[in-house]
């Protein structure tokens, strides 16, 4: 019979060590290693372009560059933590800047009413993404990859097909113009990320989309409402979507469905994973996934400046993407190895003591 | 000695539940006083549905849950746990990837304004957590590590502690040591025997006979969805569990 007293009695007390109280948590070793990278990809381009890379102007032109991918990147960031995916990102802003276009275009050319119908587009394919996904359980993957199909079709009738041109000198001015040194564009992507990294650390919201990512189940048991989370998170990246559809035809001047749009979602979903967010959820930062998008926008500004052909700027991306994904697990295959070789001592030392039983 | 007399946190009356053409349960009734009750069945017998019903997943054909002598409806697992029935799942319903505090706090945040924004208040749960994780006697990493790192009886260790802390006034556990390891299994059960001494009202389903019989203070036999045999543990053997489990009692 089971004596349950003396055996815990008899328990040697554990004596782990407890590795993941030191400072470095994974999070931090992930942001910093991309700022070192960001570093060095800075110091070899400069060298490499005899200097031109380290002008404040060219920085500024690298912040620039990103801008809209970073406003998409925030919020898909924010997707992937809740642990899904929107791969309709770069299509929906594709159909704000159509919607944008369109409704100016037969309103007099109303700015405001062109934003407020731009933003209704994008949150209103934000929404079909999350109903899609939360409410009638569609693969996130499958759910987005349809609706990716179906706004760029939306934005290609909206349009007829056409480049429609969009005369307003306010997004003009934001689009191009700048406050002292720093353009309209940096400053929304400074706003966007700012609001999302701090939002995602302290808000009661970002601490429970990380429960919802961590474990549907056991947020689903403890109470958390999932499905308005998950729906909420598609909300959020159609949002962005819509800033960065408004941001394209303030850069441009017009409405591109096609141009300027398509691959968006491919490229935010590099800049995630660079960043340390994992596939299945519940784990990075959205500050890294910023970072990563600062890696992707430096490698293609140093590029360019080098006079590398814009070819390899893909294949550069690709590598980077591989790498960064290796290092990020270099800690689990490094523990690994060390269990593998204290296992290997164990072994040999009994062999050493010569096959007694 | 529990006071037999006093009305039940929680009791069931007439409960039935169908899966299509299958009575999961037929007409139970039963009542759980302070102490640990273990239920005992074969497969299929309707051990897990009855669990099921009282924490808030499933929802009854027929009959009432009674709790407080009061009967209730419960229409989700958060209703329950608001009315002091806290369950341990089988699978644990921990999120691996945040730490134990938040674990201990998950859905129940603490939280502070801040600009009229509710902002997580990591410190204090980290601080209560520890509190929390003193009163089940098993060592513990402090509480911001990740629950990742932890062994399965920790995990355990990390659940209760969560019932205990929000003033659970009934513990339902199904098979809670299946995924742990002998030594892991014994810590755990001490932690139950503790948790039944203070008075709480612990029910568990499991399928170690000898176990439930050194543990429990009342034990349950059901079988075919209907529950067959209340005993007290001492008055009873492993032969009689198991006539009345196949049914030859």
């Amino acid at each position: 019979m089971l004596k349950v007293r003396e055996i815990t009695s008899e328990a040697p007390a554990e004596r782990r060590r407890f590795p993941y109280l030191s400072l470095i948590t994974r999070d931090v070793y992930v942001d910093g290693a991309l700022i070192v990278a960001i570093g060095l990809l800075l110091v070899v381009f400069g060298i490499a372009s005899k200097g031109r890379e380290f002008l404040g102007s060219n920085l500024v032109d690298i912040l620039d560059a990103g801008s809209v991918l970073g406003v998409v990147t925030v919020g898909e960031a924010v997707v992937m933590i809740a642990g899904v995916l929107d791969i309709s990102v770069g299509s929906n802003a594709g159909l704000v800047t159509a919607v944008l276009a369109e409704v100016m275009a037969h309103a007099s050319n109303n700015l405001a009413l062109g934003l407020v119908a731009g933003v209704a587009a994008g949150l209103f394919a934000g929404a079909l993404n999350g109903l899609a996904v939360a409410y009638f359980r569609i693969n996130s993957v499958i759910a987005t990859l349809a609706t990716y199909s179906a706004y760029y079709g939306l934005a290609l009738l909206v349009t007829d097909g056409q480049e429609v041109g969009v005369p307003s000198a306010v997004l003009g001015s934001l689009g191009t113009g700048q406050l002292g040194p720093i353009p309209y564009l940096v400053m929304v992507l400074v706003a966007v990320a700012v609001i999302g990294v701090v939002a995602m650390r302290y808000s009661l919201q970002g601490h429970l989309v990380y429960a919802v990512g961590g474990s549907q189940t056991a947020s689903r048991l403890a109470g958390i409402p999932v499905q308005r989370y998950v729906f909420g998170v598609f909300m959020l990246s159609g949002l962005c979507a819509a800033f960065a559809g408004i941001m394209i035809v303030g850069q441009t001047g017009t409405a591109q469905p096609a141009e300027g749009t398509v691959g968006l979602e491919l490229t935010a979903i590099t800049a995630v994973l660079l960043g340390g967010v994992g596939l299945s959820g519940g784990t990075g930062t959205v500050l890294g996934a910023v970072l990563g998008v600062l890696v992707l926008s430096t490698l293609d500004n140093g590029l360019l400046l080098v006079g590398v052909p814009s070819f390899w700027q893909e294949v550069a991306t690709g590598g980077l993407l591989l790498i960064a994904v290796l290092l990020q697990d270099v800690s689990g295959h490094r523990a690994r190895l060390r269990a593998l070789r204290a296992a290997r001592r164990r072994v040999r030392a009994q062999a050493g003591r010569g096959g007694e039983t | 000695m529990p006071d037999t007399n006093a009305v039940p946190r929680l009791a069931a009356r007439k409960l039935s539940k169908w899966y299509g053409h299958v009575a999961a349960l037929q007409q139970v009734s039963v009542e759980f006083l302070p102490g640990l009750t273990g239920i005992v069945g074969d497969n299929g017998a309707g051990k897990s549905t009855l669990l099921k019903i009282f924490s808030g997943v499933e929802v009854p054909d027929e009959g009432a849950v009674l709790v407080d002598g009061q009967p209730v409806v419960f229409d989700s697992a958060r209703a329950a746990r608001a009315a002091g029935i806290e369950s341990l799942y089988q699978d644990l319903a921990l999120v691996e990837s945040m730490s134990v505090a938040d674990n201990i706090f998950l859905g129940r945040e603490r939280t502070r304004r801040l600009l009229g924004i509710r902002v997580v208040d990591r410190r204090r749960m980290r601080k209560e957590a520890d509190d929390a994780l003193k009163q089940v006697r098993i060592s513990m990493p402090p509480s911001r590590a990740s629950v990742k790192q932890l062994s399965g009886g920790q995990r355990q260790a990390v659940a209760i502690a969560r019932a205990m802390h929000f003033g659970a006034r009934v513990v339902l556990l199904d098979e809670p040591t299946a995924a742990l390891g002998p030594r892991e299994t014994a810590a755990f059960l001490r932690i139950i025997r503790d948790t039944a001494d203070l008075g709480e009202t612990v029910v568990m389903v499991g399928h170690n006979l000898p176990q439930m019989l050194e543990l429990a203070d009342h034990l349950l036999v059901m079988r075919a969805g209907r529950v067959v045999a209340a005993l007290k543990p001492s008055d009873t053997s492993l032969r009689e569990l198991t006539d009345f489990m196949v049914g030859s009692a």
